[in-house]
Parts: C-alpha cells; sequence; structure tokens
C-alpha cells in the first residue's frame, strides 16, 4: 500500500511540475513575443534602429534561458527560433522597412511552442 | 504535459487492448507488466537515439508508466474485483476430461495450442485431465485425476526425509563465506570435505551441502 501511495504522489507531483513548466514556458514565450511585437510596432512607426534593437533584446532573452529550452524542448524547436531570429535582425540591420514576413515566422514559431504542450484534444492526439 | 498525458493514454489503451485480446497473449506477466516491459524499453531508446529530443521525453513517460504499474498492483492486491476487472479470471479449458469448447473460443486458445501445452506438461491422454486452467499470465495449469497422478512418500507410508535445499558453499573456485556461516559449518569442516578432491578451495568447480549434511563435490575439469 505504501508503495502504491508514494507512486500516486509521484504522478500528482509530476503532473504538478508539468503544469508548472507549461506556465514558465508560456512567460518565457510571453515575454519574448511581447519583444517581438514592440520591435514589430517600432518598424511600423519608422524607428528602424529601436525595431532592431527591440529584436535583439527579444534574442538576448530568448538566448539566456537557453539551458532551460534544451531540457524541455526539441533542438529543431529551439534552432528554428533562433534561425527566426537571425533572419528578422539580418533585415532590419540592413535597413529593410519591410520585416513582415521575418516577424510572422518568427511568432509563428514561438505560438506553435508555447501550443505543442498545452493540454488540447489536438495536441495530445 | 503533452508526453504525460499521451504515455497515461497509450498506457490505459494497451491496458484494455490487451485485457480483450485474451490470457494467451502473455507469457508470464500479468497484463500491465507485459505493457509496461514492452513499451518501457522502446520509450526510454527514443532521446538517446535523437539527440535532439530533450531526455525528458523518454524519462516522463518512464516514470509515469512506473508509478501507473505500482498504483495498480498496489490497487489490484487490495481490491479483488479490480483484479478480476483488469487481468480477468483463470478460464476453465477442460472439465473432467471434456474440452470446453466455448471457453476456448472465448480465450482465442486453439486446440493445437491446447494440445501443445499439454505434451509440454507430459499429459498423453486428455481424459485423464480433472481439470485445465488457463490462467491470468497465459499459462496453462493442468490438474490430472488424483490415480493418475504419482503417489507421495505419504501415501505410499514411506518415511521421507527433508533434506532442505542444497546451499552452494564453493562456486568455481570461489567460497562462498555467507552461504558457509548460514549452512553452520566452519572452514576447517568445508577443508575436510575437500581433501579427497585434493585439497585447495580453487580446484572446486561446485560444493553444495544440504539440511542433512549431504555434500556434493564436483572437481574442476583439467584445463586442455
Amino acid at each position: 500500500m505504501k508503495r502504491g501511495l508514494i507512486a500516486a504522489g509521484l504522478l500528482i507531483l509530476l503532473f504538478a511540475l508539468l503544469l508548472a513548466n507549461i506556465r514558465r514556458l508560456d512567460a518565457l514565450l510571453g515575454a519574448v513575443e511581447a519583444g517581438v511585437c514592440r520591435s514589430s510596432a517600432a518598424l511600423r512607426a519608422g524607428d528602424v534602429q529601436l525595431a532592431a534593437s527591440e529584436a535583439e533584446a527579444a534574442m538576448k532573452l530568448w538566448q539566456s534561458k537557453a539551458d532551460y529550452a534544451h531540457i524541455v524542448l526539441r533542438q529543431g524547436e529551439i534552432d528554428a527560433v533562433s534561425d527566426a531570429f537571425f533572419e528578422l535582425l539580418k533585415e532590419l540591420r540592413a535597413g529593410e522597412a519591410e520585416a513582415e514576413t521575418a516577424y510572422l515566422s518568427l511568432l509563428c514559431h514561438l505560438d506553435s511552442i508555447g501550443r505543442m504542450d498545452q493540454l488540447r484534444l489536438s495536441s495530445v492526439f | 504535459m503533452i508526453i504525460f498525458v499521451r504515455t497515461l493514454i497509450v498506457y490505459f489503451s494497451l491496458l484494455v487492448c490487451l485485457r480483450l485480446l485474451g490470457k494467451r497473449q502473455l507469457g508470464e506477466m500479468e497484463l500491465s507488466e507485459f505493457i509496461v516491459a514492452s513499451l518501457i524499453a522502446d520509450v526510454a531508446a527514443n532521446p538517446l537515439q535523437d539527440i535532439g529530443m530533450p531526455l525528458l521525453n523518454g524519462l516522463i513517460p518512464v516514470v509515469t508508466m512506473f508509478c501507473c504499474e505500482l498504483m495498480i498492483s498496489t490497487l489490484t492486491m487490495r481490491s479483488i474485483r479490480l483484479r478480476a476487472f483488469l487481468f480477468g479470471k483463470p478460464s476453465l479449458l477442460i472439465d473432467h476430461g471434456r474440452i470446453l469448447q466455448s471457453e476456448m473460443g472465448k480465450n482465442r486458445f486453439t486446440l493445437d495450442e491446447l494440445l501443445q501445452e499439454l505434451r509440454a506438461q507430459g499429459v498423453r491422454d486428455i481424459a485423464a485431465i480433472e481439470y485445465a486452467f488457463l490462467e491470468t499470465n497465459g499459462k496453462l495449469s493442468v490438474l490430472q485425476y488424483a490415480s493418475e497422478t504419482p503417489p507421495s512418500a505419504n501415501d505410499l507410508h514411506v518415511a521421507a526425509e527433508n533434506c532442505g535445499f542444497p546451499r552452494i558453499l564453493i562456486s568455481d573456485g570461489r567460497l562462498i563465506r555467507e552461504n558457509l556461516r548460514k549452512s553452520g559449518y566452519e572452514e576447517n569442516w568445508l577443508y575436510q570435505q575437500i581433501r579427497p578432491y585434493g585439497g585447495r578451495i580453487s580446484d572446486i568447480f561446485l560444493l553444495t551441502v544440504d539440511d542433512a549434511s549431504r555434500v556434493y563435490c564436483v572437481r574442476k575439469e583439467p584445463k586442455p
């Protein structure tokens, strides 16, 4: 009986840890997405310099959590976000005022990571 | 989180499916053990084969299945109903020499398999079987009529000595001191036993002693 209770406790603990992980990942992705959105807004306002610095700050935030990301995410997902960041920064540094596709691609990758671990029928099945 | 939920779904789906499939699929394991054994190696191997996958993707299913298995084994030990529901009940396949075809059909147990099991257990005549049960672990238990079973020492009114079991004291030239202590003998006694075989422990391949102090000793064969 004792072992069964320990197993049940462990399952509940695992469930709680995974829920906590979802919240942490959501918070990280939210912060990065907010930075990217600020960058996009700055670009729409015509301030390419500010857009580049906001995008860089968002990328630094993403990279500062690289260890955590490698523990909970697949390498392919991390690479996809990093590549999208580099693509966006390349366009912004080149002074291009039309970087909508790069923003969309980056936000799409971040959104897909966020949705991947959400408890939904579509992600479970 | 998705991996955790998926593991639970796959685990319980397999439990239901294999329960419906019948007992003969299982071999020597109980149903829940069989599921864990068949899934765990595959699941754990994924992050090893794909280094881009986090190790957690392999560890979470392993821990989840381990916990499920522990919980199910604990619950089934306490609840007869749950045990019957999850693992089923033994099925009577032969009753007083008569093969119960409907039970065979329910368990998808073919006549060939039945005869194969009976041959493996040394049974020649189905009519000599009082009961044959297909156990929940997929094994066939055959109970022959009392008239068909060998008589015991009690039946023959013969005094039989209980010899216990043989403890290994020397294995491949190595003395197992713990077994020597448990058997209640000293090393001097042991050396007396091996004196006829050369007197050196390293020369002995196997030496056992049982509760009736019967010693079995085999010397190592000379190397070619």
